[in-house]
């Protein structure tokens, strides 16, 4: 990571009674990052996010946020930060405009600045038309938006976003995916928990994997995908031909480097043995040149949801970066 | 159009339009009115009262302006009132942190500027906003008893306070209760409306009938000087506690309430100095009974020790470190408080003539005390109802101790009845508090040892908290790794 840190977490653990939800959990967030935290039902990432957020407190370890210490001065931390959930706390007999209106006044705004603010979140989450409606008669995507300008109400650093997606139809998973770039182009810190990993591929610069209290990778999207490959002895490559493919299933056979490993109608699945992308143009250029017509050629990445039940099926494996000795709270 | 909303742009004047209350309120405040000058409860309950008192009105001009007739109205009159401050307005507290639990919405206004305190007061003071909104309502009918016979303006303003006052204490009650299981809410519910009832209802109907004219009716008795300001005092530290009880209920753990509730029954102490002997000694039990409750709530909790409550504490140095043991969450803290306190109250007692049996009955209470809470540090940590077991286990032993002690009375078994009574946790502490003499020596001495032995157990119990406490104070303050940016 080459930018500061903004968030620095170090040895977070959290204990409920014999249950470890949370074990010496280590990693930094650089600022203006999207990162995803990943991880499946009780794996410790809803209280993991609650300590950021400052509505837990860790058995043990540290958190700083923009060098404040979360645990120490949580209030100064939360005006700093947004905190989505996965659900909305709407009540009822409230409409969209009240609902908006106290919680700007729950963080202090008054007068022209609680004009402006709520004008500003309203416009960028589009609710400026539903303002009158009832808030717990919105669907789910307008729900969502209503829960995202909360959030944004007052203009947070860093965005905690747990399951944003969860049950919206495509096109405001869409809309929602529009809104996080917007974010990140403002220059917000934003950690996603979610279940779509597919998206959370797209949307995030690193991902966060946590299992039983651990953290099991840390790392960005891309060499999350390359990893299967690596471990099956080589880097997976697809290549489809036009017309008949034994003169490839022949050229893969004598090349060195090159190893087959299925035989396809239209072509053939095979292992390379060198990652560098120099290397693969300089293989694509003897393909065609040894006359074999190519028409498709790339390197395969492996699925993040397949990445995630494979890492799970993993030994534990040190968190990245690796932990720091336990800090009791300090 | 005012000039400044002409500066102002379409999406923000439409929002300027909006705002029905001034911005200077506080939110929580404005939230709970826009939400509850809207509930049915309130605009009922408005409708209601105003139709029972323009038909009572309507027979009592019907009737003439004899006695018969004010006393109608003027029954009717505080009937209503009663109802409306200290029934309709703490049942509706009833429902108060419940709507924030079922909308999940507590963590999320905790991340604003609001905490658990501004949550509840909020609350608390916009119900008791609607209270006088209801009570403003009643004063025409108020009026029109002047027209019937004579009013104690004074007096019943008196009794207005104190009514209000009452609904004051009990709508903190309710909303404290308001995030208990519905069963226990329910409950307590009844038991309100059942004490109000036989406390209220049959002088109402009494008055109503016996057509009294002349000074308002008052259900209290008469109270003059220095019992009217404990009431008013021993009322404020019960609504306090209360207020800090549905705080509870709501704050996250990263805010500590335990300074706050274990200081509360002690200041009820110190009204005891100030008055006559009659009512110091009633002071002084009330102390005592508050201390009680207060102990038993604490002992309760099961919270495990926080580096962040800790360090608040010891930034202040020595005091601040010694002072912060006493008042950290969950029982072991609790018990270090109430051994304190125990052992201040014996001291106390030395001066006095009784000194042994003071010293006695202060061992025994902090035994009775300890003993649930001793019990439930071997229940899972799974086990969330803690307050319910404790209750549960108090109520429990002393019915046990009480049914053994009958039954082997009963049996010609005395010695047995005299142990059971005498020497088992909680039970040695009701019959060494209500009994005239002192038991005898060997009874004496097995109550002290098994005393000691419970409150032993419970300080090794305690042991794995305190533990980490002392791992808290090495640790001490650390600054921001280096590299986080601010």
């Amino acid at each position: 990571m080459s930018a500061a840190p903004f968030l620095v977490a170090r040895g977070l653990a959290r204990q409920f009674g014999q249950v470890r939800a949370v074990n010496g959990v280590s990693f930094d967030v650089a600022a203006g990052q999207v990162v995803g935290l990943i991880g499946a039902n009780g794996a410790g990432k809803t209280t993991l996010m609650r300590i950021l957020a400052t509505l837990d407190l860790p058995n043990s370890g540290t958190v700083h946020l923009g060098g404040v210490n979360v645990i120490d001065r949580p209030t100064v931390v939360r005006r700093r930060l947004g905190w989505m959930p996965d659900h909305v706390g709407v009540y009822r007999d409230t409409t969209v405009g009240d609902y908006l209106d106290f919680y700007a006044r729950a963080h202090g705004f008054r007068d022209g600045e609680l004009v402006r603010r709520l004008s500003d979140v309203i416009e960028f989450t589009e609710l400026g038309a539903l303002l009158d409606r009832p808030a717990d008669a919105l669907s789910k995507g307008q729900t969502q938006r209503l829960s995202l300008a909360r959030t944004l109400l007052n203009d947070p650093e860093f965005l905690i976003l747990d399951e944003p997606a969860a049950g919206l139809d495509p096109k405001a998973r869409l809309e929602f995916k529009n809104l996080v770039r917007l974010l990140r182009a403002r220059g917000k810190t934003l950690l996603i928990s979610s279940h779509i990993l597919s998206e959370l591929g797209e949307m995030c610069d690193s991902l966060l994997f946590m299992d039983r209290g651990r953290m099991v990778h840390h790392g960005d999207t891309d060499s999350l995908r390359r990893r299967d490959a690596v471990s099956a002895g080589g880097f997976a490559i697809t290549i489809r031909v036009h017309g008949d493919p034994s003169p490839l299933v022949a050229w893969l056979a004598v090349r060195p480097g090159w190893r087959l490993v299925e035989e396809r109608r239209d072509g053939a699945r095979a292992a390379f043995a060198n990652a560098d992308p120099a290397m693969l143009a300089l293989e694509l250029r003897r393909l065609t040149a040894d006359g074999i017509a190519v028409t498709d050629f790339h390197r395969e990445e492996r699925r993040l949801d397949e990445a995630f039940v494979e890492m799970l099926r993993e030994p534990a494996a040190p968190a990245q970066p690796p932990p720091l000795p336990v800090v009791i709270n300090r | 159009m005012n000039p400044a909303a002409a500066t102002l742009k379409p999406a923000e004047a439409l929002i300027a339009q909006r705002l029905d209350f001034p911005t200077w309120l506080p939110a929580m405040l404005v939230k709970e009115l826009r939400q509850g000058l809207r509930a049915r409860g309130f605009v009922g309950s408005l409708v209601a009262f105003q139709v029972i008192m323009t038909l009572f009105t309507v027979f009592a001009i019907a009737g003439g302006t004899g006695s018969a007739s004010f006393g109608i109205l003027q029954g009717a009159y505080w009937v209503v009132l009663n109802v409306q401050l200290l029934v309709i307005t703490p049942a509706r507290a009833l429902a108060g942190l419940q709507a924030e639990l079922e909308a999940r919405s507590v963590d999320l206004l905790l991340l604003t500027r609001l905490t658990g305190w501004r949550i509840v007061l909020g609350k608390w003071i916009s119900l008791l906003v609607q209270a006088a909104l209801l009570v403003v309502a009643m004063l025409p009918y108020g009026v029109a008893r002047y027209f019937f016979g004579s009013v104690d303006l004074a007096g019943e303003a008196k009794l207005i306070a104190l009514l209000f006052g009452g609904s004051a204490v009990l709508t903190a009650g309710a909303l404290w209760s308001s995030a208990m299981p519905k069963i226990g809410r329910v409950a307590i519910g009844l038991a309100v409306v059942l004490l109000w009832g036989q406390a209220n209802l049959g002088s109402m109907a009494m008055m109503m009938m016996g057509g009294r004219a002349g000074r308002g009716p008052s259900p209290f008795p008469p109270m003059t000087g220095s019992s009217l300001w404990l009431i008013v005092f021993d009322g404020a530290l019960i609504l306090v506690i209360c207020l800090v009880g549905a705080v509870r209920k709501l704050a996250p753990p990263a805010e500590n309430q335990a300074p706050i509730l274990r200081t509360l029954p002690l200041l009820s102490f110190i009204p005891a100095w100030f008055v006559g002997f009659r009512l110091a000694t009633g002071q002084l039990a009330f102390g005592a009974i508050l201390l009680g409750f207060v102990a038993a709530l604490e002992l309760a909790r099961s919270e495990e020790p926080m580096g962040g409550h800790w360090r608040v504490w010891a930034r202040r140095g020595g005091w601040g470190r010694i002072v912060g043991r006493f008042v950290q969450p969950g029982w072991a803290s609790a018990l270090e408080w109430l051994l304190l306190i125990a052992l201040l109250v014996a001291l106390a007692g030395l001066a006095s003539s009784e000194r042994a049996k003071i010293a006695r009955i202060a061992l025994l209470a902090t035994e009775a005390l300890v003993f649930p809470a001793l019990l439930l540090t071997w229940m899972s940590s799974q086990f969330t109802q803690r307050a319910a077991g404790y209750v549960l286990v108090l109520s429990g032993a002393s019915l046990i101790a009480a049914v053994g002690a009958a039954s082997a009375s009963s049996v010609g078994i005395h010695r047995l009845a005299d142990i059971t009574l005498w020497v088992l946790p909680i039970s040695s502490f009701w019959s060494s508090m209500f009994s005239q003499t002192a038991p005898p020596t060997p009874v004496l001495i097995a109550q002290i040892v098994i005393a000691a032995a419970v409150l032993g157990l419970a300080w090794w119990r305690g042991l794995p908290y305190r533990r980490q406490r002392r791992e808290f104070e090495a640790a001490g303050d650390a600054p921001a790794p280096e590299g986080a940016v601010a």
